[in-house]
Order: structure tokens, then sequence, then C-alpha cells
């Protein structure tokens, strides 16, 4: 079989005595929609951190199409495919929604060293980032100020941002978070449009849309992968249970 | 504002005002090091509190080769030569900048403010420990620097040079504003971090600002030691860069014009008020107080990234 497209080997992390990374193993294969869930504080977020390239792991190995990017910074992470949209939606929140996405489209096009001509004259560049913005239905917005956006609208622009750099794998933190249950359904409808196209590590809470979106789901617990399979096997694992879709009282 | 500038010796001289011309030259040499300052702080949003070495890195770089041209010694550096003075200021100005800058980027906030200041006063230090050049007494420029076609010992003309210089600056500040590296530099100003997230190498976009501030900023210093034909480490102390952060916030952070009124306001203050005390720094230490608590700037807006 061919590599994953991501496989995390046998990361460990500790803050101080506190390990918050115990020995994770996770791969997630070209094309599919992988799910990763735990309690809080088991460990979700700084794991993300570290496959994006913003903690160093004590040790272990992750892997990006095969090659090791352990030891990467974050932005050449960001370069070979690894899109990120935030937990806390963090653009640039006194620029335009055209210049956020632009600066994405950026990323990937070559030098941002360019000093004289100006970048809204950049045709091919505009036009892909428009073409980044339609496909979460920002485009009627493009000249507004980020921090002037709803709550949902920025989830959305964050999404935006992560797509224009034509990411080979979607690391998606809580993209439900703090959405009302309109506006839940509606990033749900745009996932599931997504999930054909993108590799996608989606990190979430709301059980109704990992189990609507999820081909496969891992469990993280204290630092560790206690189950990964199907939505329907992880139902079924009395472990799961046990440790956490108990306490939540989740409809499955 | 540029067009009133632009005719100011003619003005001078048909108001028989020759020390307006004086004042305008100063201006104008102290609004291109501001602007060259705009560019990293007010586009960059990098607080830089060492400006004001580069101004001493490009004054020395014409007072030290025109002092062996009169004196002897270091023949390889000896030259009355202009081109050589401006090419050497620059030069010298981009290289301490992409030191300084490769060692100060790797840290943030104030510790960022901290070491720009320490290297600055390195500068001033190492200027007042070269003896040869006068040390801590400073250097008189015997001959100003040689360039074909303009003779800079007619002040309207080293007026024109400067003023010249100036507008190319800003026309290339404003262009490079809008082009991809001003929205890069914008962007790592407003949040670095998802900038990194997103593929941008933010440190070295950060560090070519500094090094093209840092080069501009040398070449106002090499003007203003034609202008002012005498030099000191002094021109290089801290609180001389904490004035061109005066002159780039007082103008409007990020705006292209604004080190043009920042320097304005800035020489007409301490013209002003040195004629009414020798004791002029104390108000005009209240007014920086003032402009600082006003969130500063005449015509900025609070986002800091205000468009011309």
């Amino acid at each position: 079989m061919n590599d994953p497209l991501l496989r995390l080997d046998d990361l460990h992390k500790s803050f101080g005595g506190l390990k918050v990374s115990a020995g994770v193993n996770l791969a997630v294969r070209a094309g599919e929609t992988h799910a990763l869930i735990g309690p809080n504080g088991a460990g979700k977020t700084t794991l993300i951190a570290q496959i994006a390239g913003e903690l160093r792991p004590d040790a272990g190995k992750i892997f990006l199409c095969g090659r090791d990017i352990t030891r990467l910074a974050a932005h050449k992470r960001a370069r070979l495919g690894l899109g990120r949209a935030f937990q806390v939606t963090s653009p640039m929140a006194g620029m335009t929604v055209l210049d956020n996405a632009l600066l994405a489209v950026m990323a990937q096009m070559g030098s941002p060293l360019r000093m004289w001509r100006p970048v809204r004259g950049e045709a091919a560049m505009v036009e892909e980032a428009r073409a980044a913005l339609a496909r979460v239905g920002l485009a009627e917005v493009e000249e507004e100020k980020a921090r002037d956006l709803s709550h949902g609208q920025r989830r959305q622009l964050e999404l935006a941002m992560a797509l224009a750099g034509r990411p080979r794998l979607l690391l998606l933190d809580e993209p439900m978070a703090g959405l009302g249950p309109r506006e839940s359904r509606d990033m749900v409808d745009l996932l599931c449009g997504l999930k054909d196209h993108y590799a996608i590590l989606l990190v979430e809470h709301d059980m109704d849309a990992v189990f609507a979106l999820a081909d496969r789901i891992s469990v993280l617990v204290a630092g560790a992968i206690i189950a990964t399979g199907t939505p329907r096997q992880i139902r079924a694992d009395a472990a799961v249970r046990r440790a956490y879709l108990g306490e939540e009282d989740t409809p499955c | 504002m540029m067009a009133a500038l632009a005719l100011l010796p003619l003005i001078a001289q048909l108001a028989h005002q020759p020390f307006w011309l004086d004042l305008a030259t100063r201006l104008v040499i102290l609004a291109m090091a501001a602007a060259s300052l705009n560019i990293i702080l007010g586009l960059g949003g990098l607080v830089s509190f060492g400006h004001a070495a580069f101004l001493g890195i490009g004054a020395y770089a014409v007072g030290i080769p025109v002092h062996h041209s009169i004196y002897g010694g270091a023949s390889w550096l000896a030259s009355d030569n202009g081109l050589f003075h401006f090419a050497l200021a620059v030069g010298a100005g981009a290289l301490f900048a992409l030191v300084t800058g490769a060692l100060s980027l790797r840290t943030k906030g104030v510790h960022f403010i901290m070491i720009t200041m320490a290297f600055g006063q390195m500068i001033y230090y190492l200027l007042e420990s070269l003896e040869t050049y006068g040390g801590n007494d400073g250097l008189t420029l015997d001959v100003r620097s040689a360039l074909p076609g303009i003779d800079l010992d007619n002040p309207a003309q080293l007026y024109w040079l400067a003023f010249v210089i100036l507008a190319g600056v800003l026309v290339m500040t404003w262009r490079l504003r809008d082009a991809r590296f001003g929205l890069a530099l914008a962007g790592a100003r407003e949040n670095a971090r998802r900038m990194a997230a997103l593929g941008h190498d933010v440190t070295r976009i950060r560090l070519a600002a500094y090094v093209l501030a840092g080069a501009i900023c040398a070449l106002a210093g090499a003007l203003m030691a034609n202008s002012t034909a005498f030099i000191t480490p002094a021109m290089t102390s801290w609180p001389r860069s904490g004035e061109l952060m005066f002159m780039v916030i007082l103008g409007g952070a990020g705006r292209i014009l604004g080190p043009v009124l920042g320097a304005g306001l800035f020489v007409l203050l301490e013209e002003a008020l040195s004629s009414f005390t020798t004791y002029w720094h104390l108000p005009f230490g209240l007014l920086l107080i003032l402009a600082a608590l006003w969130q500063a700037g005449v015509f900025t807006t609070r986002s800091g990234g205000a468009r011309t």
C-alpha cells in the first residue's frame, strides 16, 4: 500500500511532568476525512501544534507524503501542502477579506519580495484568491475588513485561506466551535463538499458533525490514541464509550 | 506639501532668508530617514529603536574617506568621490542591517526594541572610540562629496539632490506598499503566526524590509554629513532614534507622506521652541507624551495600517 499522506510515528511531548503526547501513532490516508476526537485535556491542541510545526516533539517522527518533516519550520510545512484553519479564528483582522485570501495564494506562488507591481494587478493571483472565496461563499464581502465579518463568516474565511494554498492535507481545528445551529449546518454542508477533493484531519467536539463527515475516527485520551476505526466501529468500541462518549450523552 | 517643498529654494532666495533653506534641507533629510523607518515601523509594525545608527553609518561613510583623502593614510579608502561615498553608505547600511536584523528579528516585542537599541548604542560607542576620526568631538568635513554635475557646496543644489532622492524614496514606499512585499509585511504585522501557517517566511520578509530601510537611512546620513559638514557620534545616540520614531508616529505610521509631515512638525517645533528657551527639550518632551497618549498621529486611524 502507498504511504499515508500524514503519518505520526510514536510522538512524545511533555511539559515538565505533564505528558501531553504519550506515544501517538496516527495515519491519515489520501482522500480520507479523518476525525480526531477526545475529551478536553486529551492533548489534541498540542498534537495539532506538533503537526503544524509550532511545537517540537520530544521524540518520534512526523511524515508528510513519506517525507520526514519532524524538524521542518511551520512555513515550510505549509508550502509542502499542509493547509491549516485555526481553532481561534485569526485572519489578519485589519486587512480586507480579499487581501487575506491573496496572502494565502501568495504563499504558494513564489517570492513575496516583489516591490513594484501592485498585487491587485496580478490577475492570476487575484483570480485564484477570488475563486477560493467563492468556494466558501464569501465573494460578496471581499472588500470588507476581516474584523467586520460575523463569526461564521470568519470561519469561512479561515477555510478559504487554507484552501487557497492548494493543500494536500487540510488541518481543521474545531471548525464548528462557537457556531450557531444554522451556521453549523452550513459549515457541515461546506465540508461535505470539500471532503471529496481534499484529505482532511478534523479536530472537532461536535459529534453530529464528526459522525456526518468522518471516514475514520481516532480517539485521543490522555495523550495516546486508544482506538481508530470507522464511525460504526468507534460507536461500538467499549473502551471509547467508557472514556469518552458515555460522558457526552451523544445521540448515536 | 511636496510642491511647497520643491519650490522652497526659490522662496528662500526671494525672501532673502537663506536660513530657511538650511531648515528645509534638514527637514528633507530627516524626512528621508523617517521614511525609511516608516517601512519597518509603519508598514511592518516593528518598533526599531536604533535607527539613528544608520544615519551615523552613512555620515561616517562620507567623513572617513574625506578625512583620509586630505590627511593621508588608508589609501584604499581615501576618496572625495561622492558616488563612492554614497555607494559605501548604502552598502555599509545594508550590511549592518543584514547582520543586526538577522539577530534582532529572532526576538519579539519589547526584546526587539531593546536589542535594536543596543545595536544602535554599539555603533555610538564604536564611533566615539575612533580617535583618528575625532572620537567624541566629531569630525569636520574639509570638503564635501564631489559629484559629477552637482556642486554640494551650493546649498540650493544640495537641497535639490536631497529633495529628488526623498521623492524617489516616497514613490518607492508607495509602490512597495501595494505590491506583494507590502501585503506580506502588513500580514506579518497583523498576525505573524497565521502568516507562517500559510507558508510565509516571516523573518525573511521582515529582514528584507530592515535591510532596505537601513540602506535608505544610511543614504540620508551621507546627505546629512554633506549638509552640516560636521559629524559626531551623537547623531547615532538613542534619543536621535527616538526622534525618528516620533516623526513617523506623529505623521501617521504607515502613511506614505507621514514621515514628511512628521519631520516638518519636528523641525518647526524644534526651531520655534528653541527660540523661546534653551530648555526647549522640556516642552518638546511634554508634546511627545501628549502625542503618545492620543495614540499619536495627527491623521492616523487607530488601526495603524492607515492608507494615504
